[in-house]
């Protein structure tokens, strides 16, 4: 009984894998394991003729020698189906790329730059896009009047009061009269003037604003942090120049400039002959400005900074025209 | 602000390129604008200092930043003359907006062409040079940053000055040909009811000093920089003594101008000089400032040696008058009307010290509570949902025509009419990107936008009558599975689609819409979409061993699914889901399914019954 058991296995092995088709298969299982006339039914069918000893015996080898064809059957069966669809593919063609999700340019750099400040204990700010003048102007110490508040530059919803925010620092002014020091909060958000859309210029474009306010925080302070930032968006070997600069919202001020990649300082078409491209403008919130949300400037101290996000979106992706951007003219590769 | 080297070489000696001065002014504020071209420096002024208008003013800052001596125009006072009948010209002052109007006759002048070092000057600064008198008012003005103006007073009509809102109606031709319609908000000069000059911005050219002139009348203003402001602008006209008098300027400066002035023109045109009226009648008081050493400390984050503090102050023109081992009373010298507190100071300390000179100190405070807004972290989160099932993210500008709905926000002051409202659903804008897809020839995915509408209600003169929602919208042409499939990912089971007019039904849940949907696209509240949010979703841990059972059956034209869905669950409160598998024209093949069911016979016929009431008829029972 034993022999006839592994004769049977035998031939069906040899068969199996001289099977090169799904028809040759489908008779190798009719061949032996037919209800009828299967080779390997036949000898499960002589089971109760054997005597108890046999039966103990050949009883689990006759099992498992039905349930092992079957299940080479299959992964023939499937190795077979797989061969055909694949008929010698030539993997040296390169795939075909599907169209993929994708996120904003101005959304990827913004949570470039959140990543980095979630890391150094910075909150994310949100605050209305229709805002008052008190918050977008008053509080940041822009007093009726200033040629900072000047109409031309202002989108407004109801004049005088009510305006589509010119800066996102109308939110650093939200968040200052409405949460008390310590504060570190970044703003990303969108912001409106009154310009008309050329390449570089739009009425609509993104602000990307930071803040910190504690006891004993001094400009070098403001110093470091943005030169880290500058390292993380242009990496270590990026060379600054920091300089005075005037807003009316902070004092002292403090701007900073990037040294020219293109000319290495030495002027060039691309930095119009400076050397240097502007990147952002910062300085310590204003005494009146913490006094004006009712944060005591004898106490506390704190800097603030701003950058226009649209022109870094749009030189990292390599996008010339703003309009682009926004416009409703953007595809996805 | 443009500075000729020629010219900046009068007040103070560098031994220095052109290059390297220009990054001096950089670094102090004053930062280079354009190419440097002949020798002049464009330096671009956004401080609030009418100082840094003049050429002397930026000589200045510059010397005390490069540590060498400033030069300044050595000016020799003359006697003047006390006025006589003959000499004399009435002012009259009929506006707040002038603050001092100071004024001085000369008579028997001889008006002739400049000499070649005052044209020089003028012309690499890039002024005309059109005679003497008229040259030294633009030197003067160049160089100390106080507009001053001539006019021939032979060509008065009466020997009398009017500062005096204009009239309706009223004209004047400029110096430079063109005629001007004036109204009651632009102040003039006027003399016998002729206007003149059109006060802090331009002058006639009736009264103007030509060849022929031989007496005229000097004058020095000062104005309220608002009213200038305004005038320029609805006037259109911007120029040189607009820039300088749009920012503050200190009365005092005008007798330091015409003093400056008087000199040269008594020295290059001769004749003789004779007192007129000045018009100041609210003298300014010399502004003081303390500047604590503790401050300063703190701020700067450096230890700065009293000492050198005090010697950077006082080259910038500050008095010291009072001093204690703590902090120090400054007076502000006359040509600074830009300061407001104490830290305006130790701006100045510091930026003549350098910025690039202080050290980097990382922030060592512990890190402040955490308060991002959940809905910010959700956007945040929403957008990689979105992008995981194909989705594309774009941003529109929400600003677009009118399309008259009351609720609509307007803007007051538009440019362009197809920007001048504000969206009131995110699909308003995002329906203009397909068109790009068209273009490039690229089929269109899932395309989707996150941002905020705006409504308005009630009159809008509030700021709480104005409402600001995000948004999600998504545009696709299977809107219904990319619905499904967001849901799915949010954990969102339970929603149902209502009808809300012939092209768009309602997203709910319970009672509350989340959205609104039509066949090709979604739109859907951020904040109740938060709400109903559950991040943590998704994991399979148990086998469904789910019991389901099929229908085939046929919905009647006045019915829609989400009446067959109600019916459904009301006769079987067990139903755990169910499925659409095919839509053809009313005909639906739907499966539901079944956590347990003790009776599958039983509940079939329930079905069949209750569908029956409602005429569906069901061809799988």
């Amino acid at each position: 009984m034993k022999t006839t058991i592994e004769q049977n296995q035998l031939a069906f092995t040899k068969a199996l894998n001289s099977a090169t088709d799904e028809t040759a298969l489908q008779l190798l299982k009719t061949k032996y394991l037919s209800k009828k006339n299967g080779l390997t039914t036949k000898l499960l069918q002589t089971l109760p003729k054997l005597t108890p000893a046999d039966k103990r015996q050949f009883g689990p080898l006759l099992n498992k020698l039905k349930q092992n064809q079957e299940h080479a059957l299959e992964r023939k069966l499937i190795e077979l189906k797989k061969r055909a669809s694949s008929a010698h593919p030539d993997l040296t063609i390169p795939g075909r790329a599907k169209s993929a999700g994708h996120l904003h340019p101005t959304t990827i750099t913004i949570r470039e730059l959140n990543s980095f400040f979630r890391y150094h204990g910075f909150s994310i700010g949100e605050g209305p896009e229709i805002e008052t003048v008190e918050y977008n102007f008053r509080r940041l110490n822009l007093p009726e009047g200033h040629p900072a508040t000047d109409l031309q530059d202002t989108l407004f919803v109801r004049e005088p009061n009510i305006l589509l925010r010119t800066h996102t620092s109308s939110v650093e002014a939200r968040i200052l009269s409405t949460h008390q020091p310590p504060l570190r909060v970044v703003v990303p958000g969108k912001v409106y003037r009154n310009e008309t859309t050329n390449k570089t210029n739009g009425s609509f474009f993104h602000h990307y604003q930071g803040l910190v306010v504690d006891k004993g925080i001094n400009i070098c302070h403001l110093k470091h942090l943005l030169t880290l930032v500058h390292q993380h968006l242009f990496g270590q070997d990026v060379v600054l120049r920091y300089r005075y600069k005037y807003y009316p919202e902070v004092s002292p001020g403090m701007g900073i400039d990037m040294q020219c990649k293109f000319c290495l300082g030495k002027g060039c078409e691309v930095c119009k002959d400076r050397g240097w491209i502007e990147s952002l403008g910062s300085g310590m919130i204003h005494y009146h400005t913490l006094k004006a949300c009712g944060i005591n400037p004898e106490v506390y101290t704190g800097f603030a900074f701003g950058m226009g996000l649209d022109r870094l979106v749009m030189s990292k992706f390599g996008i010339s025209d703003i309009r682009k951007l926004y416009g409703g003219e953007l595809v996805y590769s | 602000m443009r500075i000729p080297a020629l010219w900046l070489s009068d007040y103070l000696t560098l031994d220095k390129p052109l290059r390297g001065i220009a990054a001096d002014f950089t670094t102090i504020g004053l930062m280079l604008d354009k190419p440097i071209e002949n020798q002049v420096l464009d330096l671009e002024q956004r401080l609030n200092r009418s100082d840094l208008l003049s050429i002397l003013g930026c000589a200045r800052d510059l010397s005390v930043f490069e540590n060498v001596p400033l030069k300044e125009p050595k000016v020799k006072l003359h006697q003047a003359r006390p006025k006589t009948s003959s000499t004399a010209i009435k002012i009259n002052v009929q506006t707040p907006a002038v603050r001092r109007f100071n004024t001085r006759v000369f008579r028997g002048l001889t008006v002739k062409p400049s000499p070649s070092w005052l044209k020089e000057r003028l012309l690499a600064y890039g002024v005309e040079s059109i005679n003497n008198v008229v040259d030294i008012t633009n030197f003067v003005m160049l160089e100390l940053g106080q507009p001053i103006h001539a006019q021939d007073t032979d060509k008065f009509m009466e020997p009398e000055i009017t500062l005096r809102p204009a009239k309706k109606g009223e004209q004047l031709q400029t110096l430079l040909g063109t005629t001007i319609k004036l109204d009651p908000h632009v102040f003039v000069l006027s003399s016998g009811d002729r206007v003149t000059v059109i006060g802090g911005i331009v002058g006639g050219k009736q009264t103007g000093v030509t060849a022929s002139s031989t007496n005229i009348i000097l004058d020095a203003g000062n104005y309220d920089p608002r009213v200038i402001r305004t005038t320029s602008r609805q006037l259109k006209i911007l120029n040189e003594t607009v820039s300088r008098y749009d920012k503050p300027l200190d009365p005092r400066l005008c007798e330091i101008a015409l003093n400056r002035a008087t000199d040269l023109i008594l020295t290059l045109a001769g004749g003789t000089y004779y007192q007129n009226i000045d018009y100041y009648p609210h003298p300014v008081i010399p502004q003081t400032l303390s500047l604590s050493f503790a401050r300063l400390r703190l701020v700067s984050g450096i230890e700065l040696p009293p000492k050198k503090t005090k010697t950077t102050l006082q080259t910038l023109g500050y008095t010291i008058i009072d001093e204690t081992p703590d902090k120090i009373i400054v007076e502000v010298p006359y040509f600074r009307t830009d300061l407001e507190v104490e830290d305006d100071l130790i701006s100045d300390v510091l930026r003549m010290l350098d910025y690039n000179h202080l050290p980097l100190l990382p922030l060592t405070s512990a890190v402040p509570p955490e308060i991002t807004s959940p809905l910010t972290n959700f956007e945040d989160y929403l957008r990689d949902v979105l992008v995981s099932l194909g989705g594309q993210e774009h941003i529109t500008s929400p600003l677009l025509s009118a399309s008259g709905a009351p609720n609509q926000v307007k803007l007051a002051n538009a440019l362009t009419i197809d920007q001048n409202s504000l969206r009131t659903s995110i699909l308003d804008t995002l329906s203009q990107v397909p068109v790009a897809y068209q273009k490039h020839a690229l089929s269109l995915p899932p395309i989707f936008e996150l941002g905020k509408v705006f409504t308005k209600k009630g009159r809008g003169d509030k700021f709480s009558d104005y409402q600001e929602t995000n948004e999600l919208g998504v545009i696709t042409p299977s809107s219904r599975d990319f619905l499904a499939s967001l849901f799915t990912r949010l954990g969102i089971s339970n929603y149902h689609l209502l009808p809300s007019s012939a092209n768009q039904v309602k997203i709910t849940i319970g009672s509350t819409t989340l959205g609104l949907l039509s066949s090709n696209s979604f739109s859907l509240n951020l904040s109740l979409l938060h709400q109903h949010f559950h991040q943590y979703v998704g994991v399979v841990t148990e086998y469904a061993h789910r019991t389901s059972l099929d229908l085939s059956l046929r919905l009647p034209a006045n019915l829609h699914y989400c009446d067959l869905e109600k019916v459904l669950k009301k006769t079987s409160p067990s139903l755990q889901s169910i499925e659409v598998l095919e839509e053809l024209q009313g005909n639906l093949l739907v499966r539901l399914y079944w956590k347990k069911l003790s009776s599958k016979e039983a509940t079939k016929n329930k079905i069949t019954l209750a569908l029956k009431k409602l005429s569906i008829t069901s061809r799988s029972g």
